[in-house]
């Protein structure tokens, strides 16, 4: 017990650390310093990546999710006055780039002939771009593609942010803006949903 | 506790989220009921496969060109910066000549006794983008010198409006000097005729369409050829 609660702190103090040094670089950032982005970009990208990618299914999109949420943040620099971490702002960004571009993506389908076919437009959209490493998982993996597009939107990021470095109820309500309850409520229904959909691969 | 209640803490409880209280209370309904036990291991099955299911890796090439991409942005964006940190920096220097002269004497009071120096070059400005209210408080100066001015050439601009219009409306219509050439005038019948003592006939014109009536006085020729007065016409 007393060595979970150390662990525990130690993952808190790590993480305030990196939290500090994120504030540095985005000081830095501010002023113009393009090595600072770098270095942000590197601390964070695989992260925005994971999430991206889990709300969207397939790495292309999330790939350019990840690039919109980071062109966001470049913009939005100066207007970050630190009251949340970068972290949370950051992935708060990726978050909603990665559900605009799923919104987006969905009426750009809606007229098409998949669409037409009843073929579910991110489904579509992910064997259409599937680059080769991704058709290689196995089937639990893409079954899990599949069932996690077919919660809903705000199930899923509470899920996927959740998942994401073990990011806790409290960070994951502050990214999507939502009490720490709702958190709770969302994350309860998404996995009871994935249960049902994923019964017979994960027993 | 019942059971709905308790569901809505039971991924709190399995992810370890909840206060010793709340811990407590589940455990103490999870001791009697089996349906809610089979939920929380839904919760930790779950939880784990999606922790292990890690998305495919991406291309160190395909990282460093969204790096390339990133600083191109970052570039355009600090020239955009310091394009307009100039045109700032541009309108700062004239108020700033008539600030600078009340130092005047207090410096060279003290520069009497040592040689002065040579003009330091002023640094650059940093690249850092200049703030909101830098940018807000420009025009907050100049507002009420240009409202009044406004003001004025807007009033000037409505008072030439109005009375332009109003000369157009009320300008007199040039009414022909004779009956025959009134008679032309389709839209102008004769209303009334008076013969009035001593001499002079009244003729009022109305138009049919629009509110104007003329009233014609005419001279009668006198037995001995004469007019007793020149035509006059009135409006």
């Amino acid at each position: 017990m007393n060595d979970e609660k150390e662990q525990a702190e130690a993952a808190e103090a790590a993480r305030r650390a990196l939290d500090e040094r994120d504030a540095e670089l985005v000081e830095r950032l501010g002023a113009g310093d393009s090595r600072a982005l770098d270095e942000l970009f590197r601390r964070h990208r695989d992260a925005a990546y994971g999430i991206a990618f889990r709300l969207l299914g397939n790495s292309e999109d999330a790939l350019d999710a990840v690039q919109e949420a980071f062109i966001h943040v470049l913009r939005g620099i100066s207007g970050f006055r630190g009251q949340s971490t970068f972290r949370t702002w950051l992935y708060r960004i990726v978050t909603h780039a990665a559900l605009d571009y799923r919104r987006w993506r969905a009426v750009r389908a809606a007229g098409s002939l998949d669409t037409e076919a009843g073929i579910e437009p991110a489904a579509t959209g992910n064997r259409e771009h599937s680059p080769p490493e991704e058709a290689a998982a196995g089937d639990l993996k893409e079954a899990i593609d599949k069932t996690l597009m077919n919660i809903s939107e705000k199930n899923r990021a509470a899920l996927v942010l959740h998942a994401i470095e073990g990011m806790s109820y409290k960070e994951v309500a502050d990214v999507l803006g939502i009490s720490i309850g709702t958190v709770m409520s969302r994350i309860f229904n998404a996995r009871r949903r994935l249960r049902e959909l994923l019964a017979s691969e994960i027993g | 506790m019942d059971c709905d209640e308790v569901k809505t803490m039971l991924a709190g409880y399995a992810d370890g989220e909840l206060s010793p209280l709340e811990r407590s209370a589940v455990e103490s309904h999870l001791a009697t009921c089996g349906r809610c036990r089979e939920l929380v291991a839904d919760q930790q099955r779950v939880r784990r496969v999606i922790e292990s299911y890690a998305p495919p890796p991406v291309p160190d090439g395909k990282w460093t060109a969204m790096a390339k991409r990133l600083r191109a942005e970052l570039g355009a964006k600090e020239h955009a910066t310091l394009k307009t940190r100039s045109r700032i920096d541009s309108l700062d220097e004239r108020p700033d000549e008539s600030p600078a002269e009340p130092q005047e004497p207090a410096r060279r009071g003290a520069e009497a006794a040592a040689p002065p120096e040579p003009t330091p070059r002023v640094a650059p400005p940093p690249l850092r983008p200049p703030s909101i209210s830098v940018l807000k408080a420009r025009p907050k100066k100049r507002r009420p010198r240009f409202t009044v001015v406004a003001h004025v050439a807007g009033a000037l601009a409505a008072s030439v409006l109005v009375a332009l219009s109003l000369t157009a409306v009320l300008r007199p219509t040039e009414f022909p000097l004779g009956l025959d050439a009134l008679a032309t005038q389709a839209d102008l019948v004769v209303h009334e005729i008076r013969i009035m003592d001593p001499g002079y006939n009244v003729v009022l014109y109305v138009g049919d369409a629009t509110d104007v009536a003329a009233i014609w006085v005419e001279p009668v020729e006198a037995e001995d050829g004469k007019e007793n007065d020149e035509p006059r016409e009135d409006i």
